[in-house]
């Protein structure tokens, strides 16, 4: 059984706050976990874990090309883990079982129905991290230097891309994330890997009973001193801290990744047509994820 | 039949490699590439992965809408492009990667790796994909530093001190590097891709330099730094810039690389070198580098 753990989210979600919140339960560290270590090769698009494990330059492949090993990359990430625990003693099995892999990724299929992702194989479990599009959109606008109208469009876009390496060469492979909705219907609605949903707004509301809630559904047991102490060393002030004081590399140079961490804050940042765009085109699945409409 | 030298290697290939170096054919070429019938799976393979497998002395890489390669023994490579595609189509797999697991093959130490000459001496900087080493070779060489290697550095660990044996393949650069570092490239390596070769082959001397120093790239959101590594950091910083690691053990090439990378870290400076992938601090990391240079004893510039 492969130990991934699929941390599923669209950009700009709360994915790089759970693995803070991960990697301060299971580092220790004194100060809080460095937000530039958060496990640089726990992401499914990792080019370097695709190029290490297919022995290929996946600078010489197409987007296609790439997409046609994925599955089997995923199968043999997700194998290569479960073997690695077996030598393990066994109380330290549970943690180390266990791979939270970040992941932009909609769950796509082949041409043939391949899971992209590889399946059950490739991963045990799946968290779904969501957060209110009208508080993505400005976000996701500041994060990619372009306007909220731009970033509203490719929310709405089903073949919405990121990541492609073009006229150079990106760390990560290129990802498809469909439309908003698309996204969050494509993980919810498969049937290979059990999902559980966290939303934002709950993190933001309880932390730790949300982030306890999570881990049990992956099966690791923690007690909530531990959970306390992981919710406090990533508060956002914390985060946004180290930002200020080191950087961040996952920024946008001269831009803050930590920007403003609120739920809701939708509401200065779009004009009143813009967040109506949202609700009409995503009504449904803001419904089916329990984001009311302004009116 | 092309003809090409590789490091000290002849080769004879039905197929073009473009941006290896040309040479006259050889009388015993020392690897033979042609294109044939491949098996889609080899019997029993003792190791897998996601696109290979190995049985004896036997290879097998399988990528899926481009082709198969057969690689026997370190000598022999045989190719079978995908349905609607030409040999040609399979150049820059084989010229990159084809050739690197086939050094793999023939026991030789080799790291993933670019290289520059200063003063007299080959600085190598190494790192996976993507990590920058084409850029940073390029950015030296606009600087006057003679580029040695862009992708794979063989190194002679058998002596006092490590030599680099230079591959003589022409540096590859992205559009989007060598439009910022303004140089000139040349064909696409693949057609559609705009990765492109700079130069020719013929640019990198054919001369073995001693090792001085050994960076492995980092990116980081700091001002660039390099931080030295000792003792067995060092010789892990070395055995994980290998080509293909994934292949050190089921070609039972463990213990090789081990010893050659401690003799190579005995010899040579290892050190991490971390700096931002934008241009603005291209500068930056020029003088951190020349601090370091001088501090090692090697002088400003190569002549």
């Amino acid at each position: 059984m492969s130990g991934i753990v699929w941390l599923a989210s669209y950009p700009k979600s709360g994915n790089t706050w759970m693995r803070a919140l991960l990697a301060n339960l299971f580092l220790k560290a004194e100060a809080g976990a460095d937000i530039n270590r958060l496990s640089r090769d726990g992401i499914a698009t990792s080019r370097r874990m695709f190029d290490h494990l297919t022995l290929l330059d996946s600078g010489l492949l197409t987007e296609t090309e790439i997409d046609l090993l994925r599955p089997a990359v995923h199968r043999a990430w997700g194998g290569s883990l479960a073997a690695d625990g077996a030598m393990l003693p066994p109380s330290d099995r549970p943690l180390a079982l266990r791979r939270f892999v970040k992941c932009h990724d909609a769950y796509t299929r082949l041409s043939d129905g391949t899971p992209l992702l590889g399946g059950g194989e490739a991963a045990s479990w799946a968290i779904l991290i969501v957060r209110d599009p009208r508080d993505i959109a400005p976000s996701f606008a500041d994060h990619r230097g372009c306007s909220v109208d731009e970033a509203i469009a490719l929310m709405d876009d089903p073949e919405a891309v990121q990541g492609r390496s073009i006229r150079g060469q990106r760390h990560q492979l290129r990802q498809r994330l469909l439309d908003w909705s698309g996204h969050a219907s494509s993980w919810l609605d498969q049937k290979d890997i059990p999902v559980h949903l966290v939303r934002y707004e709950a993190m933001q509301e309880d932390p730790a009973a949300t982030f306890a809630a999570a881990l049990r559904f992956a099966g690791v047991d923690t007690d909530a001193e531990a959970i306390e102490r992981a919710v406090r060393l990533s508060s956002f002030e914390s985060l946004r801290g180290q930002e200020e004081a080191r950087g961040f590399d996952e920024a946008r140079v001269g831009k803050n990744f930590f920007r403003r961490g609120i739920a809701g804050g939708w509401r200065g940042a779009l004009t009143a047509a813009q967040a109506s765009r949202i609700e009409r085109r995503h009504g449904a699945m803001m419904l089916r994820l329990g984001y009311s409409a302004s009116a | 039949m092309h003809t090409y030298r590789f490091i000290d290697l002849g080769i004879a290939s039905e197929i073009r490699l473009p941006g290896l170096l040309d040479a006259p054919r050889a009388a015993a070429p020392e690897i033979l590439v042609q294109v044939g019938e491949v098996p889609a799976e080899l019997p029993g393979p003792t190791s897998a992965g996601p696109s290979w497998q190995i049985a004896g002395d036997t290879v097998l890489l399988t990528v899926p809408g481009v082709g198969r390669f057969l690689l026997t023994r370190g000598r022999e490579v045989t190719a079978e492009p995908a349905p609607g595609l030409t040999a040609d189509d399979l150049s820059a797999l084989i010229a990159e990667t084809v050739l690197a697991i086939l050094m793999q093959q023939r026991g030789e130490f080799a790291l993933s790796a670019s290289a520059v000459a200063v003063n007299g001496r080959a600085v190598l900087f190494c790192g996976p994909s993507g990590a920058g080493k084409s850029t940073i070779a390029a950015l030296l060489g606009k600087a006057g530093y003679p580029v040695l290697a862009d992708d794979l550095c063989a190194i002679d660990a058998s002596g006092e001190a490590p030599l680099l044996r230079p591959d003589g393949c022409a540096p590859r650069l992205w559009e989007e590097a060598a439009r910022a570092l303004r140089v000139a490239v040349g064909a696409a390596v693949r057609p559609g891709l705009r990765k492109h070769l700079v130069g020719t082959a013929a640019d990198a001397p054919a001369r073995r330099l001693t090792v001085a120093a050994v960076y492995r790239l980092a990116d980081s959101a700091r001002p660039c730094a390099v931080q030295p590594l000792r003792g067995g950091a060092a010789v892990q910083a070395l055995t994980e810039s290998v080509l293909r690691p994934q292949l050190t053990a089921p070609l039972g090439l463990g213990a090789t690389a081990f010893e050659a990378a401690v003799r190579t870290s005995r010899a040579a400076s290892v050190a991490i070198l971390s700096r931002r992938r934008d241009l603005v601090a291209a500068a930056g990391a020029l003088d951190t580098l020349r601090g370091h240079w001088r501090a090692l004893g090697l002088s400003e510039r190569d002549q």
